[in-house]
């Protein structure tokens, strides 16, 4: 531009934006409108804002004068040249990769969408790890060997699992969890009451399938081994291989 | 589409894709006293209110209906088409996921309409739908 030149309404408009984005109150990433418009202003009229190479975001001529999916960024992309041995397929991809991104970070407005898309893809799982439901109890599998009532209670439900497959999992309220695997290939997770001796649930599922048992709490069945919660209550036991999660559900719990 | 939480558990151990699914959306159809007597009777335990019973139609020889219980929890029930009786029924808190797996083999299975092999349908009460998914054993090599 000029300097000798009065800014067009464009420009104008660019500077009172970059001053939202750049300047020492910004205020522009919760308007996403004006983030849009700033965006589309730097596309059409380029040029590097105000003090940005001050403040440290500058960029090099090659990234913030390309156009999108510019072919010339691909180029710059691989100072080791590393892609030059890559197959054709994985070159282009790896290419579309470091193009999209070099869009995304070509202008400083990109580079605000380009942080908050990284925000929330490193963010989002650690959120919905951290709202997500946790074990009330991990049951670790001990070393012993299934004693005769597991293997009547196996008998009794008519199962039949690979002897070598049985597994027993650390007691919980009177409860031992079971896994076998049936000779047809089927994965089970047995919940043994050793005091009665009885099984209290038991669910077989095909192999890769979440495995679980539950175990619910009612009246009618007299005094249980899950005295401690409400009547109506339920255990849920879910298998993980080398342990198994124990999650209890109130049935004073809302939904 | 596979359900990608369905245990209540955070972490998924599920690999193996289910062979077909389906969404069930409630009926307009009324359970009989036949049913309800059937549910009065073998689900004593769960406690569970018949007059509450709606329906969610019928996939692969089972009819599916939903239910509420005594605790304020909601139920599932599948009825076997072929003989009319109750193949299977649960009860969850309504914290918890409510699953019911009903599989192809024993009380009268031989396997579920329309499809051959050994497994289980895994349904899941999802609000006003059930999501059904067939999980078959894969064929040994």
């Amino acid at each position: 531009m000029d300097a000798s030149t009065p800014p067009s309404d464009a420009e104008q408009e660019l500077d009172d934006l970059r001053r939202r984005a750049y300047g020492p109150h910004p205020d522009i990433q919760a308007d996403a409108a004006a983030l849009a418009r700033l965006t589309e202003l730097e596309a059409a009229l380029g040029g590097s804002p105000p003090g940005a190479a001050d403040a440290g975001v500058g960029t090099s001529a090659a990234t913030s004068q390309a156009a999108p999916w510019d072919d010339s960024v691909w180029a710059q992309s691989d100072p080791d040249g590393l892609d030059a041995e890559s197959p054709p397929e994985e070159e282009a991809d790896q290419g579309r990769l470091w193009s999209a991104w070099h869009w995304l970070t070509a202008t400083p407005a990109r580079r605000i969408v380009a942080a908050a898309l990284t925000a929330a893809l490193v963010i989002t799982p650690t959120v919905a790890w951290i709202i997500g439901p946790h074990p009330d109890a991990t049951l670790h599998a001990i070393e012993d060997e299934p004693d005769g009532v597991v293997l009547s209670l196996l008998d009794f439900l008519g199962a039949d699992p690979e002897p070598a497959s049985i597994r027993g999992y650390d007691p919980y309220r009177g409860y031992q969890p079971w896994f076998s695997v049936e000779k047809g290939g089927r994965q089970c997770l047995m919940l043994v009451e050793p005091k009665g001796p009885a099984v209290d649930g038991a669910n077989c599922v095909p192999p890769g399938v979440e495995l679980f048992s539950d175990s619910n709490a009612w009246r009618l069945l007299g005094d249980n081994l899950q005295n401690r919660l409400p009547h109506g209550s339920m255990v849920r036991f879910q298998y993980r291989g080398d342990s198994v999660d124990v999650y209890l559900y109130s049935s004073s719990d809302e939904g | 589409m596979a359900p990608v939480l369905v245990t209540g558990a955070s972490r998924s151990d599920q690999a193996l894709p289910p062979t077909e699914s389906e969404t069930l959306h409630q009926t307009t159809a009324k359970a009989d006293s036949e049913l309800r007597d059937l549910v009065d009777e073998e689900m004593l335990p769960l406690e569970v209110d018949s007059s509450t019973l709606r329906a969610f139609g019928s996939y692969r020889g089972l009819e599916i209906w939903s239910a509420e219980n005594s605790f304020d929890s909601p139920c599932l029930v599948a009825v076997h088409q072929a003989s009319d009786v109750l193949s299977e029924w649960r009860c969850a808190p309504p914290a918890a996921d409510l699953i019911m797996d009903v599989s192809s083999s024993g009380d009268g299975f031989d396997g579920f309409e329309g499809l051959t092999g050994d497994g289980i349908i895994r349904f899941l009460l999802r609000g006003d739908t059930v999501h059904a998914d067939v999980y078959l054993v894969p064929e040994a090599d």
